[in-house]
């Protein structure tokens, strides 16, 4: 007998054209959450944008596409209704991004911030009137305000949110993202080939800082022939990666390659250094927590949820990320063999404190607080 | 190291309006500790402030002049100092509609305005306010990364010209007692009798806990800033069945070290209007357990159940947490462990050499080591 059913509504969790899965942060939280639900005894059903095709996410977890694509004000409110409408059979609904619980929610609902994701400057050009960002506010008040709880990956998102409307902190629940320490663990063995490897183990894409960690590389690997560069993780399209692997192919020391989730262990298993340089729209970053997990010595940004995972000195490096801090913080690293272990360490440590098992306690305690 | 060049401090009250007494308070510790760091290196210092009419005064070596036009206005006495002035570096970012001097940098010890009594058009007010201070001044000191998480969140553009400088702790003087005995519990706290910092949270989880645990005392460490609320305070507190169990005093900052010395674990319930508090630190260097609301910098201080609790600022919360340290000695042991680790991270040395680099970019004139 299952407790109920609960109904998730997201954006894309494949394309919408239902043929590429989408390897994101996001998707992989979607997974555990799902899989967490299945645990506690619920049945789980998925929506999405998309052609009307329907999956199967997980074995008996129905992944329906909803044909409404038109968005405005960074809101959904056709998806939202089809949603509304379809999910009649459905007990209890998570709305997986904040924005998809305007206008109207299931009465028992909760929706998760994945962190702050507009805070660029050319967001501006997508909303370039007063009006609009107040009708745009407006919305998103009213998505806050719908769910019973809003579950926030970071405090970034809270405290945005209570600067602009005090008294909103009593909707949330700050559940910081999650590392699975048995994947994720530090090499056994030391390397001896006199090597320092730096990772980038981001998509590539401008707000997560690839175009100035790249330029970090082509300075660096001409600068020092130890140091080798490993660019890891996919483009939004075939071309980008492309070119990456054209650029990659001109510079020496420096790689570019990607990897399924599952052998990500192995890859920071094989690099002293890895970058999270994000310039924004960033939450408690899942590549983030792996690195810190696998005991390397972490360079970030102070972007959003970073500074909830990383204490600049102690468990890794904080940094602005402009091409010249990058530089000079993999210099400091890659020079300074004791600091890099120590911050590792201590990154490994601290990375403890985020494991899988805890995420679902406090996971669990919210749904049996809602869903009830 | 030399330098030459000539920094004017503008601050709403180093010293009191008549220029006789010292104000304490963490922007005014912070003060002190950068005319410190300035004057070591070769700067020549003086302080610009509001007073209740024009007075010079000299304190440990430093020019403070009190403008009398402040009781008018003090955006006027703010244009008077701007008037006598030449470089300038503000110590808080200014309320009143004036503009900045170029140049000049200006701190902020992080966000004010998220107490849930804000009205909308207060709201929109600061972040205007907040927006002046970024177009006008050279740059931007946050003692906070909350801050800058706000501000880029409304004005990404603008948020490029925050640094952050998180505050600090003097790692020597603040240091965890050589061993806790362990049958009695002492919780403290150790901040202003101010709503916004959790006073009455306190109170009133205190209560409760005192009544469900014998083994436990709890410490009042606070300021006299407003003598009429610490006689409310000391009547109310005489009322209180527990009263022999409820430590109460206001302390010099000679004597904290001892103050959070002689605690188990330490309540930071601040409810909004919080940066990188400097009590926060002075408990983790202290070897403390420390509980922490999640509001502003603390979130960059504590990661929960690792080196401190990390609570949102309600009474169920904090009790829960504090049941919860109180029966479980080995997890008080570990925080305060990792506490004093994490402690070390936020060192007076690091703040100072941060700085010593913005002060010779922005007010160099020429430097050599």
């Amino acid at each position: 007998m299952t407790k109920g059913k609960v109904g998730i509504l997201t954006t894309n969790y494949y394309n919408p054209d239902g043929n590429r899965i989408i390897y994101g942060g996001a998707e992989r939280y979607g997974l555990e959450l799902t899989k967490l639900l299945l645990e506690l005894g619920y049945g789980v059903a998925w929506w999405q944008v998309g052609t009307g095709w329907q999956k199967e996410m997980l074995r008996g977890v129905p992944l329906y596409s909803i044909p409404e694509t038109g968005d405005n004000f960074q809101t959904c409110p056709r998806l939202n209704q089809s949603f509304y409408e379809q999910a009649v059979q459905v007990d209890f609904a998570i709305y997986f991004v904040t924005f998809l619980a305007y206008p109207q929610v299931l009465e028992k609902s909760i929706s998760v911030s994945h962190g702050i994701f507009w805070d660029y400057p050319s967001f501006d050009a997508v909303i370039p009137t007063e009006e609009l960002r107040r009708e745009r506010l407006r919305r998103l008040w009213l998505a806050f305000n719908g769910p019973q709880k809003i579950v926030s990956v970071d405090t970034a998102t809270i405290q945005w949110a209570t600067t602009t409307w005090p008294g909103l902190w009593h909707k949330f629940e700050y559940i910081p993202n999650f590392v699975d320490l048995n994947l994720f663990s530090p090499s056994e063995r030391e390397r001896k080939d006199g090597k320092i490897r730096v990772l980038f183990p981001r998509r590539l894409t401008s707000v997560r800082g690839i175009n100035e960690a790249a330029r970090a590389a082509e300075i660096l690997t001409k600068k020092y022939d130890y140091l080798e560069f490993h660019f890891v993780g996919r483009a939004h399209d075939d071309n980008l990666e492309k070119e990456m692997v054209r650029w990659s192919a001109k510079h020496p020391n420096i790689y570019y390659y990607w990897k399924a989730p599952q052998d990500m262990p192995k890859v920071y298993q094989n690099v002293d250094i890895v970058l999270i340089p994000s310039k924004s729209t960033e939450g408690t970053s899942l590549s983030c927590l792996e690195a810190m997990a696998a005991g390397c010595g972490v360079i970030a940004s102070y972007v959003g949820g970073l500074p909830n995972l990383i204490i600049d000195g102690y468990n890794g490096l904080l940094i602005r990320p402009t091409v010249s801090n990058l530089v000079a913080a993999i210099e400091e690293l890659a020079f300074n063999h004791d600091l890099r272990n120590r911050l590792g360490r201590k990154a490994r440590e601290v990375a403890d404190n985020f494991n899988l098992e805890k995420w679902k306690r406090s996971w669990a305690k919210v749904i049996s607080e809602v869903f009830k | 190291m030399f330098t030459e060049g000539k920094i004017s401090i503008l601050v709403p009250n180093l010293l009191s309006w008549d220029g006789k007494g010292l104000v304490t308070g963490g922007v005014e510790r912070y003060v002190w500790q950068l005319i410190d760091l300035a004057r070591e290196m070769g700067f020549v210092v003086d302080v610009h402030q509001n007073g209740d009419s024009d007075w010079q005064r000299e304190v440990n070596g430093i020019v403070i002049r009190g403008y009398g036009l402040a009781t008018i206005s003090t955006e006027a006495a703010l244009q008077e100092m701007h008037y006598c002035t030449e470089k300038v570096l503000y110590a808080s970012i200014l309320l009143n509609p004036a503009a900045y001097k170029s140049g000049s940098v200006v701190i902020s010890h992080g966000v004010w305005w998220d107490s849930e009594g804000s009205t909308g058009d207060y709201i929109s007010d600061m972040f205007h306010v907040c927006g002046k201070a970024l177009q006008e001044a050279e740059l931007v000191v946050s003692c906070d990364y909350n801050f800058l998480n706000v501000i880029r969140a409304v004005q990404p553009l603008l948020a490029q010209k925050i640094e952050v400088i998180p505050n600090f702790v003097d790692v020597n003087v603040f240091s965890p007692a050589p061993e806790r005995d362990g049958d009695t519990v002492s919780i403290l706290f150790p901040r202003r009798l101010d709503y916004c910092r959790g006073v009455d949270l306190f109170l009133q989880t205190g209560l409760e806990i005192l009544a469900a645990c014998p083994n436990v005392s709890l410490h009042l460490a606070v300021d006299r800033n407003y003598p009429h609320l610490n006689s409310q305070l000391e009547r109310w507190l005489q009322q209180q069945e527990q009263r022999e169990r409820i430590v109460y005093g206001s302390y010099s900052f000679e004597r904290m070290p001892e103050v959070y010395r002689s605690a188990d674990i330490v309540v930071i319930p601040t409810r909004f209007s919080e940066g990188t508090s400097f009590s926060c630190l002075e408990a983790l260097a202290s070897g403390c357990a420390v509980v922490s609301t999640d509001v502003g910098g603390l979130t960059n201080l504590i990661i929960d159940e690792y080196n401190g609790l990390l609570i949102p600022p309600a009474v169920e919360a904090l009790k829960k947490a504090l049941s919860r340290l109180i029966s479980e000695p080995g997890l008080r042991q570990r925080l305060a462990k990792q506490a004093r680790s994490t402690a070390l991270a936020f060192s007076h040395r690091k703040w100072r050499s941060r700085w010593a680099e913005i002060l010779t970019r922005i007010y160099g004139g020429r430097s050599c080591k």
